[in-house]
């Protein structure tokens, strides 16, 4: 045994040589793998922290845009309180500029990763669809023009006249409105904040007069990017058909007595849009809607025609983005169902260009007895309350955010449970809302969002932020328009006995209402007047006997002819005439009993 | 009978001979075992500079042409590449109105892709990115033909090609090792103009 440890002990220190020499290379091979790995994950985690940040910054962009559109003021937490989102941080301030233009910058931070994006967006309170006929500048109203609406979504223009939906015309501007005499406005005019109206002896507006809390910044047109090589001039006997598509013409004319049809869907952008003597133009809206860009020009010949193939008023859109002292003249003949939007230019109307929709314009010269129809429907359709984005870039980052490439956690000694998440971290505002709660109860809140508990609302009626509404309802606006007849209105005006019977004969038949009122209009019809608007109203129904009976402006006789035209009376309209004071002569009473 | 110390002592010529070679062999195989290991390392880490790079390129070409204004890209031909690309990007707002810059192009170059910035006027700046860009992308040969099936004819190492508000961006760079191989790497990317 001795022996054999004696020859061990000699030999001792070569395995463990062998073996630390073993132990080395694994430790070098593992060493040389980690090392390969790390820089591998780190070269991984800084290349996807870097695109996380820039998505964190977009995301961050985006709320804050979408913010806007409800009357929030885009910031979103701050460098010392920022947002949270995902496992990153984020936050966005706004500048406001000169002409409401708002000027967002989001910065996000994420791992290693690093991004400031900046948005540039103009807000806007309303859809310009919901202007009406709308001018920037002052408005002023040639002589014996009429401004009235009807809703397409409901009928025709002929079967709305002379109904509630005919009285709710929109005409509005930034400045004044002078209304000239013989204008016929059935609907409200809305002045600019310093504008004034000036109502010339003899016209006529149903709805009042009110002034905008602010003016309306019109957005620029949107030209879509379409190149334009060519021009399209066209002269023929048979019609030249544009087929669907996306166009471009420097400049697209039809000549003398020549057809052409614009086919939808189609978005059309050209420099000049000129129609010639007896040319006609056919928006054909059948299979899609048309977009017509003008950039420069539009002249429509007095004796040219311009169609639209169907009533729907949202489906042929005119966008002009032509400057100030450019040509633009809708001179057609046209009942025009369409939507005209040029907020940098000066339009000019004639009487033949009748139109069905909505204009929004920076000035008007609309010719005198021109008519414009509101289509109540534009509202809806042609509403975006999006504000329009007008450019987006790179920001340079600050210095201090930039250099230091660690986990923004650490770096900025915040807690991520502390912190608000994207969507509730946008900047407190004076929260006004009217709102209905889960058991059908009517609250309203005025105070500080971020004291505000939103899981009360079931149903929002009414909400703005800092004065500013993000939510309307759809009668908005619509409460200082008393009558439900435009008629009405006209009876109550202060129009002279001959002018309301002019009046009223023209618009003959009329309900039952403005029949009613005439007869109890004060001052009163004469009764020659009151008895002529009667008698083109035949067959009177026994509400408006019973007020013509009541009405001391008929003369006995006038009023006999009325009751033996409709005698048999029923039994209500009979004990009216026993009952009336001052009594019908005896003789036409007897006349009138006799006839029973 | 006692063993003396003269047979206890010492190895064997055969003993001897057997444990340097044991020994040797095992070192010969570490030592190519840790020179393969870094080999592999090394290429490893060597494909990794030019995927960074590409990476880095076109990232920066990509957020130059997001911001850019669609109205001022150039060449504005669709369906067509293109080694180069001219345009203005926003700047933000400045006293209220809308900043553009001044004409700025991304151009392949040889093998560089040069950044200027009013590019032909007197005061034109240029910018060199990169100079490893490969004269033509990856899998490319000038033949007329579409070798890579990426549905365009003999690009070169940059293009771009535009669709509606899209830019396809493709890049190759190609780097010389000092042990005379090449490492090729290829990027591509497709940005939407924001303006």
């Amino acid at each position: 045994m001795t022996h054999l440890c004696q020859s061990c002990s000699k030999r001792r220190g070569g395995a463990l040589l062998l073996s630390v020499v073993a132990v080395m290379v694994v430790s070098i091979l593992a060493a040389g793998f980690l090392n390969l790995t790390l820089s591998v994950t780190r070269r991984m985690n800084a290349s996807a922290d870097s695109a996380r940040a820039l998505e964190l910054a977009e995301a961050g962009l985006a709320e804050a845009y979408t913010g806007l559109a409800l009357a929030r003021t885009g910031a979103i937490g701050s460098e010392a309180a920022p947002a949270v989102f995902g496992d990153g941080l984020l936050w966005v301030e706004t500048i406001e500029h000169a002409g409401g233009r708002v000027e967002l910058r989001s910065t996000a931070l994420h791992g290693s990763g690093r991004a400031t994006l900046g948005l540039v967006a103009q807000p806007t309170a309303l859809g310009v669809g919901s202007l009406g006929f709308f001018t920037s500048e002052d408005l002023r109203l040639n002589p014996d023009v009429r401004l009235d609406s009807y809703d397409s979504a409901l009928g025709t223009y002929a079967d709305q006249m002379n109904t509630a939906l005919n009285n709710k015309g929109i005409v509005g501007s930034n400045g004044d409105v002078s209304v000239a005499s013989g204008n016929l406005i059935f609907g409200k005019i809305i002045i600019g904040t310093l504008g004034t109206v000036d109502l010339a002896s003899g016209a006529i507006v149903t709805g009042g007069t009110s002034q905008r809390a602010d003016d309306e910044v019109l957005p620029p047109v949107d030209v879509p990017p379409l190149t334009a090589t060519t021009s399209l001039k066209f002269i023929g006997a048979t019609p030249k058909i544009v087929a669907p598509g996306e166009l471009a013409y420097q400049t697209l004319s039809v000549g003398k007595a020549s057809n052409m049809v614009l086919t939808g869907p189609m978005t059309l952008v050209v420099d000049d849009l000129k129609l010639g003597l007896g040319a006609e133009l056919v928006f054909d809206t059948t299979d899609g809607p048309i977009q017509l860009y003008v950039k420069n020009s539009l002249d429509m010949a007095t004796s040219s025609i311009v169609s639209t193939s169907t009533q729907v008023t949202s489906d042929t859109q005119i966008y002009v983005s032509a400057p100030a002292g450019k040509s633009v003249n809708f001179g057609a003949k046209s009942q025009f169902y369409g939507f005209i939007y040029a907020p940098e230019a000066e339009i000019h109307i004639s009487a033949q260009y009748e139109l069905y929709g909505g204009l929004v314009c920076k000035e008007l010269q609309l010719a005198a007895q021109g008519k414009m129809h509101y289509d109540l429907a534009l509202g809806a359709t042609l509403k975006s309350t999006l504000p329009v984005l007008q450019a987006w870039r790179v920001v340079e980052m600050p210095t201090s955010i930039a250099t230091v490439r660690k986990d923004p956690f650490a770096v900025m000694g915040l807690e991520k449970n502390a912190l608000l998440a994207l969507g509730e971290a946008h900047a407190d505002q004076l929260l006004d809302i009217r709102y209905e709660t889960s058991g059908g109860a009517t609250k309203s809140y005025l105070g500080l969002e971020s004291e505000f508990d939103w899981s009360e609302v079931a149903l929002l009626l009414y909400g703005s932020r800092d004065g500013l509404a993000f939510f309307l309802p759809d009668d908005y606006g619509e409460g200082d328009i008393v009558a439900s007849d435009p008629l009405v209105d006209l009876v109550e005006s202060s129009l002279s006995s001959k002018q309301l019977r002019d009046q009223l004969l023209a618009a003959s038949p009329v309900s039952s209402d403005a029949l009613i009122a005439a007869c109890g209009r004060d001052p009163a019809m004469s009764s020659s007047d009151l008895d002529s608007v009667l008698d083109a109203n035949y067959p009177l129904g026994s509400d408006v006997l019973l007020a013509a009976v009541a009405s001391a402006a008929l003369s006995s006789s006038a009023l006999k002819d009325a009751l033996i035209a409709h005698s048999p009376l029923a039994p209500e309209v009979l004990d009216a005439v026993l009952a009336r004071q001052p009594p019908l002569s005896s003789s036409d009473l007897s006349n009138v009993l006799a006839k029973q | 009978m006692k063993p003396t110390s003269s047979q206890r002592a010492g190895w064997t010529l055969v003993e001897l001979m057997l444990a340097a070679g044991l020994t040797g062999l095992v070192m010969t195989k570490a030592a190519l075992v840790l020179r393969e290991a870094f080999g592999a390392a090394g290429r490893s880490t060597a494909a990794m500079h030019p995927e960074d790079q590409a990476r880095a390129l076109m990232e920066r070409i990509s957020l130059a042409i997001m911001g850019s204004d669609r109205d001022t890209l150039f060449p504005a031909a669709e369906s067509v590449h293109t080694s180069q690309i001219r345009y203005s990007m926003s700047l933000g707002l400045e006293d209220g109105e809308l900043v553009w810059s001044e004409p700025e192009e991304i151009r392949l170059d040889g093998s560089a892709v040069e950044w200027r910035e009013n590019p032909g006027a007197a005061d034109e700046r240029r910018v060199t990115w990169t100079s490893l860009v490969s004269p033509l992308l990856a899998g490319e040969v000038v033949n007329g033909e579409d070798d890579n099936g990426n549905g365009l004819v003999d690009e070169e190492g940059l293009s771009f090609e535009l669709d509606g508000d899209s830019v396809h961006i493709r890049l190759t760079l190609r780097r010389p090792e000092v042990d005379g191989r090449t490492v090729e790497q290829t990027v591509e990317s497709v940005v939407c103009i924001r303006n």
